[in-house]
């Protein structure tokens, strides 16, 4: 879903996408090379915002998570990924901070863009 | 008949404002073990993105695990219509969750650009990338910059979700 937002000083754009999935840890570790590297979700999910990490195990994906990760990285703009206990969250004065969450059942990533 | 309500705060910003055990049982578990699953929201004055998309997946998650659910509406019209527009009882319903209150007639869509939708492939992800692309670009205040990168983001996060959730209720 996308919508205008005016929650937060000035309007912004919420782009949000959600699945039902495994998650992002679970996803990760199906990777023979990822396999039992990530102890916490808050972890896989740090992980999977790197250059060149991909849920696929090809070294030459994994470019589009790292490119929205790196695309938000401007003032203002803020980005949550939330997957099982873990989430991130990218703050608009550009801090990522990874912590334990409460539950979501799945993958949500939240990205809300000033306009 | 073991049964779950799960009441959400006045003011529900995200889903760590849940109280008590139920913030994190999982309808993924073998052992979940509810049959009748109710999520109340009808004390909700406010709610955010978030909040909205935990409503959605946790009751499909619940409906996956063969146990029954049912949201309450916010009894608070500006709440309800929110959820109305953006879409949430609609695809709710559309996985037999039972969708209890009023204002379900109400919408207000000047805010939305893209409702709650529904994808389960790379081909279904980008024809919604491309129905945002269009809508957007009848937006003369936003600019090409910003046009850009929601279209990409939403793009890319769509990918991510048909490739690697490997999910049966899809995204």
């Amino acid at each position: 879903m996308i919508h205008f937002d005016n929650y937060t000083t000035g309007q912004s754009i919420v782009c949000a996408v959600a699945d039902a999935g495994v998650g992002i840890r679970t996803s990760s570790e199906r990777i023979p090379e990822y396999a039992r590297r990530f102890p916490y979700d808050w972890v896989a999910i740090e992980y999977a915002t790197h250059e060149r990490i991909s849920g696929t195990g090809d070294g030459q994906r994994g470019i589009g998570s790292y490119g929205v990760t790196e695309d938000m990285l401007v003032e203002g703009r803020q980005l949550l990924i939330h997957s099982g206990v873990g989430m991130m969250n990218m703050t608009q004065n550009l801090q990522r901070r990874t912590a334990r969450a409460k539950l979501f059942p799945g993958v949500l990533i939240v990205a809300s863009i000033p306009c | 008949m073991p049964t779950l309500t799960i009441t959400a705060p006045k003011r529900f910003g995200h889903a760590g404002l849940l109280s008590g055990n139920t913030r994190n049982i999982d309808p993924r578990d073998a052992g979940f073990g509810f049959e009748e699953v109710t999520i109340d929201l009808r004390q909700c004055v406010a709610i955010r993105p978030t909040p909205t998309l935990w409503c959605l997946i946790f009751a499909l998650q619940v409906m996956k695990s063969g146990a029954s659910c049912q949201l309450l509406v916010p009894e608070e019209p500006r709440a309800a219509i929110y959820l109305n527009s953006i879409g949430l009882f609609r695809c709710l319903e559309e996985f037999d969750v039972s969708i209890i209150g009023e204002h379900l007639d109400r919408t207000n869509h000047y805010q939305i650009i893209l409702s709650l939708t529904k994808f389960s492939s790379d081909f279904d992800a980008e024809e919604v990338t491309n129905v945002i692309y269009e809508r957007l670009d009848e937006l003369k205040l936003i600019t090409s910059n910003i046009k850009s990168t929601i279209t990409e983001t939403f793009g890319e996060l769509a990918n991510n979700a048909t490739q690697h959730a490997n999910s049966s209720i899809a995204s």
